[in-house]
C-alpha cells in the first residue's frame, strides 16, 4: 500500500483518471490502479507534498503534469498519473480512446489545440511548481 | 551441449542427427504465467473486449509498466520477460559503457528473436574467419530446418542471397507498403545514393509446414508464439527430445569445465538449490551465448586476461510518413520487420549497415507516451494521430573492432559463481564517426521515401544484442594460442571442447546475425562429430 492510506491511492486515481479522462473514471479502473500503485515506491516528503497539493487544487495536475514533462519527467509525481493511463489503456471501455480511429477533416485542428495547451500549461505549471514547493 | 538458443538448437539437432549421445544442459526458464492467459485474438479484439487484457499487456505485477531510462531490454513485453529473469542474479555484469541483454530461458534469446534472417556474404564470411563453401550449405540447411519467407527483389542479395528455398513473403501493413511503393519509385535515386530497400526475410511461415501453421496476422507477435508460425529454437529441442540419443537437463547453470585425457567435466549450479552438479563428458560443445561462453572459459583456465569482444553499434530513428497520420486501423498488422534497407555504397557486399523497419502497432501507445515532453492528457491524444504514421528504423552497424573493448572477470564473494564479469565497451573516434555519417545518410534516404525523422534513440552499447569476437578464430590455426578457437570451432589448446555460438567471429556484419550464427553451430558440431 505504500505510505498512503488505500484512500489516499482511490483519491490519486479518482483525481488521475478525471484529469486523463475528463470525466470519472470507472470502478475497474480504480481498482486496478490501486493495486499498480501498491507495488510502487513510497514518495518521498516533497512528492507526498505535491501529490497532497495537487488533489486540493485538481486544476493543477494538468500544468504541473506538464511542467514535470519538461523538467523532470522521471518524477514519480509524474509516473503515478503515467501508472494511471497505463491502467486506463488496458481496459476494453477505454481502448476506444487509445485505438486509431477514423479520420476526420478536423483532427489536426484538434491535435495542434492540444499542443498548443499542453505549451500553456507547461508555462502555468511551471508557476504552479514553484509555488506548491513553498507551500 | 550447453544452451538452448539458437546456436545450442543447431549444434545439438546437428549432433543427434549425427548419432552422438546428447546431453543438454540449461537454465531452462520457462515462462510458466502468460501462455494460458494471452487470448486466441488478434490484438485489436483483445484489446476492444478482454478485460482481462491488463494481464499480459502491463503483466501480472506491472512489470510492463516501465519506469527507469529506456535501455536493453525494455522492449520486452510481459509474457517475454521470462527471458531475462534469474539473470541478474546469475550472470552478473558490471559496466558504465556496455549494457548486454543475455538470456537464461529455455530457447535462449531465440524465444524473443525478431526473425531476421541474412546469410552473410563471402568477404564478410572470410572477414568473419568463416569458411565460405561450407558456410553456404549450412545456411540452406538451416533454412530448411526453421522456414523463411522473403522475396527476390533488391535486398534479397544481403538477405536471402543463394538460398533456394523460401517461402513466399508475408504481406505488407499499409505503412510499409507506402515506403515500399516509394523506394520502386525513387529506386534509381535511392541506389545511386548507395541504398538497396526489400522486404525483410523471416524465419516466419507464410505455409502450414507440420505442426506449424502459416502466420496468421493476429499481431500478437511480441506475446505469444501460439501458432508456432515464427521460428523458435525451443521448437527445435522439444523434436529432440523425443529422440532416444537425446537428453535435457534443465535448471543447470553450467559455470566451468576440467579437461582430463579421456573425459571433459562438466561443472555447474543447480538454478533452484544453488547446489553444486558436475557431468562426464566426451566432448563438450558450448553455446549459451557469447558472453556466458566467455565465462565459462575464463572460469576453466588459471589465467584469466581481458578478452576482446564485437558489438553493432546500434539506434534508432523514430519516423514520420505523413500521408498516414491518424489513419484507422485497418488491414494487415505485422509487428515484425517488414522492409530492409541496406547501405552498401561500394556495392561490394562488405561493411553493409542495415536498416530494419518496423510499424508501431501492436505495441501499448503508454510506451511513447511516456516519452514525449506533454502533459500526459494531452501527448495521448497527439501519439495516437502519430501512431499509424510511426515507423521505426533501427539502424546497426557493421563492427570490426577498434575503440577501447574489454571483458575480465573478477571476484566476487557475493555472486553465486563468485565472480562478476566486468565489461568495457567504446567506439573508436573513425568509428563514430561512421556511424553518424551512415544515420545522416539513412535520414536522408527515408526523407525522400516520405518518412521525416522526429527522434534519435541511443540505446546504448550492447542493445544490438549482437556480441561476437571474444574467443577469435585464430587465423594462423596454430591450434595452441590460448583464448581462440580454431577454424571449426575447437577451443584452441583442448581436444575435446568446442564453442558452436558467435565467440570466433572476428568481424561482425551489420546484418542480423542469427542465422550465421545457427549456420556456424552446425559446423562446429559437424567437426565434433568427425573429431570424435
Amino acid at each position: 500500500m505504500g505510505p498512503h492510506s488505500a484512500t489516499t491511492d482511490l483519491e490519486q486515481g479518482m483525481a488521475f483518471g478525471r484529469y486523463l479522462l475528463g470525466a470519472p473514471p470507472s470502478e475497474d479502473a480504480l481498482r486496478l490502479f490501486e493495486r499498480a500503485a501498491a507495488r510502487l515506491p513510497p514518495l518521498e516528503d516533497r512528492e507526498t507534498r505535491l501529490v497532497a497539493f495537487l488533489l486540493r487544487n485538481r486544476w493543477a495536475i494538468g500544468p504541473v503534469d506538464a511542467a514535470l514533462a519538461l523538467i523532470r519527467p522521471a518524477s514519480p509525481v509524474r509516473g503515478r498519473v503515467f501508472l494511471m493511463l497505463a491502467v486506463l489503456e488496458c481496459l476494453p471501455e477505454y481502448a476506444p480512446r487509445f485505438l486509431p480511429a477514423t479520420r476526420s477533416q478536423f483532427e489536426p485542428l484538434r491535435i495542434a489545440g492540444h499542443a498548443l495547451r499542453a505549451l500553456g500549461r507547461a508555462l502555468v505549471g511551471m508557476v504552479v511548481l514553484a509555488v506548491a514547493s513553498r507551500a | 551441449m550447453v544452451g538452448s538458443g539458437c546456436t545450442g538448437a543447431m549444434a545439438a539437432a546437428t549432433l543427434v542427427e549425427g548419432g552422438a549421445r546428447v546431453l543438454m544442459l540449461d537454465a531452462g526458464e520457462r515462462d510458466d504465467r502468460y501462455a494460458s492467459i494471452v487470448p486466441p485474438a488478434d490484438f485489436v479484439s483483445a484489446r476492444t473486449s478482454d478485460p482481462e487484457q491488463y494481464r499480459y499487456f502491463l503483466g501480472e505485477d506491472f512489470e510492463g509498466v516501465p519506469w527507469g531510462k529506456v535501455g536493453t531490454g525494455a522492449q520486452l513485453t510481459p509474457p517475454r520477460r521470462y527471458l531475462v529473469r534469474k539473470v541478474p542474479e546469475l550472470l552478473p555484469l558490471e559496466s558504465k559503457s556496455f549494457f548486454p541483454l543475455e538470456s537464461l530461458a529455455y530457447g535462449g534469446l531465440g524465444a524473443g528473436w525478431g526473425l531476421g534472417c541474412c546469410a552473410y556474404s563471402d568477404a564478410e564470411l572470410r572477414a568473419a574467419g568463416l569458411p565460405p563453401a561450407a558456410m553456404r550449405a549450412a545456411y540452406q540447411w538451416v533454412a530448411d530446418r526453421i522456414g523463411i519467407s522473403a522475396e527476390r527483389d533488391d535486398a534479397s542479395p544481403y538477405t536471402i542471397a543463394h538460398l533456394e528455398r523460401v517461402q513466399p513473403a508475408i504481406d505488407m501493413d499499409a505503412n510499409a507498403g507506402r515506403l515500399h511503393a516509394s523506394y520502386l519509385r525513387l529506386r534509381r535515386r535511392v541506389q545511386a545514393a548507395g541504398f538497396r530497400m526489400g522486404r525483410t526475410a523471416l524465419a516466419l511461415l507464410t505455409r502450414d509446414v507440420g505442426e506449424r501453421r502459416a502466420y496468421a496476422y493476429r499481431d500478437m507477435d511480441f506475446y505469444d508464439d501460439r501458432e508456432q508460425s515464427a521460428y523458435r529454437p525451443w521448437m527445435t529441442v522439444d523434436e529432440l527430445r523425443k529422440r532416444e540419443n537425446f537428453l535435457y537437463r534443465k535448471n543447470v547453470l553450467v559455470t566451468r569445465f576440467e579437461e582430463t585425457p579421456d573425459a571433459v567435466i562438466v561443472h555447474g549450479l543447480d538454478t533452484v538449490s544453488g547446489g553444486a552438479v558436475s557431468h562426464a563428458c566426451g566432448r563438450l560443445v558450448l553455446a549459451p551465448g557469447v558472453l556466458s561462453t566467455a565465462r565459462i572459459v575464463l572460469r576453466s583456465f588459471d589465467r584469466k586476461p581481458e578478452l576482446p569482444i564485437l558489438c553493432n553499434p546500434y539506434s534508432y530513428l523514430a519516423c514520420i510518413q505523413p500521408a498516414l497520420l491518424g489513419a484507422p486501423a485497418r488491414g494487415r498488422r505485422i509487428g515484425f520487420a517488414q522492409l530492409s534497407l541496406f547501405h552498401d555504397p561500394a556495392e561490394s557486399n562488405f561493411d553493409v549497415a542495415m536498416g530494419s523497419i518496423y510499424s508501431y502497432r501492436s505495441l501499448m501507445l503508454f510506451r511513447i507516451v511516456r516519452e514525449t515532453p506533454l502533459a500526459l492528457s494531452d501527448a495521448y491524444p497527439i501519439v495516437r494521430y502519430l501512431a499509424p504514421a510511426l515507423t521505426l528504423v533501427g539502424i546497426h552497424h557493421p563492427d570490426a573492432g577498434g575503440g577501447r573493448r574489454s571483458l575480465r572477470l573478477e571476484p566476487r564473494a557475493a555472486s553465486p559463481t563468485a565472480d562478476v564479469l566486468k565489461a568495457d565497451f567504446s567506439l573508436s573516434e573513425d568509428g563514430r564517426r561512421k556511424v553518424r555519417d551512415r544515420e545522416r545518410r539513412f535520414t536522408r534516404v527515408l526523407r525522400w521515401l516520405g518518412a521525416y525523422r522526429i527522434r534519435r534513440v541511443d540505446p546504448g552499447h550492447g542493445s544490438s544484442i549482437h556480441y561476437a569476437g571474444t574467443l577469435p578464430f585464430d587465423a594462423a590455426d596454430s591450434g595452441v594460442k590460448p583464448f581462440t578457437l580454431r577454424p571449426g570451432g575447437g577451443l584452441s589448446g583442448s581436444a575435446r571442447v568446442y564453442v558452436a555460438d558467435g565467440s570466433g567471429f572476428r568481424y561482425l556484419p551489420a546484418k542480423g546475425v542469427t542465422l550465421s550464427l545457427m549456420a556456424n553451430a552446425r559446423l562446429t558440431a559437424l567437426g565434433a562429430l568427425r573429431d570424435a
